[in-house]
C-alpha cells in the first residue's frame, strides 16, 4: 500500500500529491476539541511545517473548533471530524461538523465589533491562513471549513520527491 | 509519557506477539473494553502493513510504543522501510481493484484518530493511533457501524493476507469478550 498510495495520491488531486496524514473523529466537547487541536499541531510539525506557520495554523484551527463548540450544536454535543491533508506546496486542515446550519457563514473583512454576536473567530482565521473556504456539507447541513497554509519551502523536498529529504524530528518519543 | 516500548521485526509471529503485548499494555490504561479492543485491532492492521508493505515481504525492524497523556493513549507503530512518502489515509473503503489501503481505512474507522508520517531517518512509515480517554459517566461517542465496515471488507478484499488472517483469527477467538454495541 505504501507504494500504491503514491499512485492513489497522484490520482486524488490534480496536479499535486495530496496525502491525508491525520484523520480525527471526535466530538464537540471542549476537551475533545483541545485534543484535536494538539493532534493537528503535532501532525503539521511532524510533516515539516515551520514553527511560525504551524503556530498560525494552530490558532486558526483552534478558532474553527471553538466556533463549532459555540455555534454548531446549540445545547448539545455532536460529531466533529478533523483532517490534515499535505501536498508538496500546502497544508490544508479540514474541520467539519454535522450541525444544523444550512448556510456557510461569511468571513468578515474587518474585525467585527465586540458587540457583534460572532465572526471574530472567522476574521482571525481569515487573517492567519492563506486560504479559507467554508461550505455546507453535501448532506445539506453542517459546515466544512478548509483552512490552508501555502508553503514557501515545499514539503515535497522533505517527503523525498527524489528520495533524499532532510532528516526530520519525528521520532516517536 | 512512554508506558511501553518494543523493538521487534516484521515476521508474522513477531507481530502477533507484539500485538498481544500491546493488548496487555493497554489493559488498565483507562480505556473502555470496546475502545481497547478497537485500538488493538487497529494496531494489528498497522502491524500487518509492516509485513505486507514495508519490507516487500522481507524482514525488517518494527517498533511499537505506547504513549499516555492524561487525556489520550497513543500507540505508535514504526517501520524503517524505504518509503519516503507516507501512505494516505483513505476516508472511504478503497475499491476492490486497489489491493492497498484497506488496513489504514480500518485503522481510521476504529481509532479516534490516526496520523501517518515518515520516520526521523527520512524513510520508513510511522503510524500514530490515538484513543481519547473518556471520563466515567460521559456519553459514548457516535461510532462508525463496524458491522457494516467488516461486511464491506469481506466483500471487497478478496486477496489472501498474511499475518492479518492470523491476527484476525485471534480477534475472532476473543470476540465473546466484546459486548454488543
Amino acid at each position: 500500500m505504501y507504494e500504491r498510495s503514491s499512485r492513489g495520491m497522484a490520482a486524488g488531486t490534480p496536479g499535486s500529491c495530496a496525502v491525508r496524514i491525520l484523520a480525527v473523529h471526535t466530538d464537540s466537547r471542549p476537551e475533545s476539541l483541545g485534543i484535536a487541536r494538539r493532534q493537528v499541531r503535532d501532525a503539521m510539525t511532524r510533516a515539516g511545517l515551520g514553527d511560525e506557520t504551524a503556530r498560525d495554523m494552530e490558532v486558526a484551527v483552534g478558532e474553527a473548533l471553538s466556533n463549532i463548540y459555540q455555534h454548531a450544536y446549540p445545547g448539545g454535543i455532536g460529531a466533529v471530524s478533523v483532517e490534515v491533508i499535505a501536498t508538496a506546496t500546502a497544508i490544508t486542515v479540514v474541520v467539519r461538523d454535522d450541525g444544523d446550519a444550512t448556510a456557510a457563514p461569511e468571513i468578515p473583512r474587518r474585525l467585527p465589533p465586540r458587540t457583534s454576536p460572532g465572526g471574530r473567530g472567522l476574521y482571525m482565521i481569515g487573517r492567519l491562513a492563506n486560504d479559507v473556504e467554508l461550505r455546507v456539507n453535501p448532506a445539506g447541513h453542517g459546515v466544512t471549513a478548509r483552512i490552508t497554509a501555502r508553503l514557501k519551502t515545499p514539503l515535497g523536498t522533505a517527503w523525498g520527491g527524489e528520495g533524499n529529504g532532510p532528516a526530520r524530528k519525528t521520532a516517536p518519543q | 509519557m512512554r508506558t511501553f516500548h518494543l523493538r521487534t521485526d516484521s515476521q508474522p509471529e513477531s507481530l502477533s506477539s507484539a500485538r498481544r503485548q500491546v493488548r496487555r499494555a493497554l489493559a488498565g490504561a483507562g480505556l473502555s473494553v470496546e475502545a481497547a479492543r478497537d485500538i488493538e485491532v487497529a494496531v494489528g492492521e498497522a502491524l500487518s502493513n509492516t509485513y505486507r508493505h514495508a519490507y516487500a515481504r522481507g524482514v525488517g525492524p518494527v517498533s511499537v510504543d505506547v504513549l499516555a497523556t492524561p487525556d489520550t493513549l497513543t500507540v505508535v507503530v514504526a517501520d524503517e522501510g524505504p518509503a519516503t512518502v507516507p501512505p494516505a489515509i483513505p476516508l472511504d473503503l478503497p475499491p476492490r481493484s486497489d489491493a492497498g489501503g484497506h488496513g489504514l481505512y480500518v485503522v481510521g474507522r476504529l481509532a479516534g484518530s490516526v496520523e501517518v508520517g515518515i520516520g526521523p531517518a527520512g524513510h520508513g512509515v510511522t503510524v500514530w493511533i490515538t484513543a481519547q480517554l473518556r471520563a466515567p459517566g460521559e456519553p459514548p461517542r457516535a461510532r462508525p457501524d463496524l458491522e457494516t465496515v467488516a461486511a464491506d471488507l469481506q466483500t471487497s478484499s478478496a486477496e489472501p493476507t498474511g499475518p492479518s488472517e492470523a491476527i484476525a483469527d485471534e480477534a475472532a477467538d476473543k470476540k465473546p469478550e466484546r459486548p454488543e454495541d
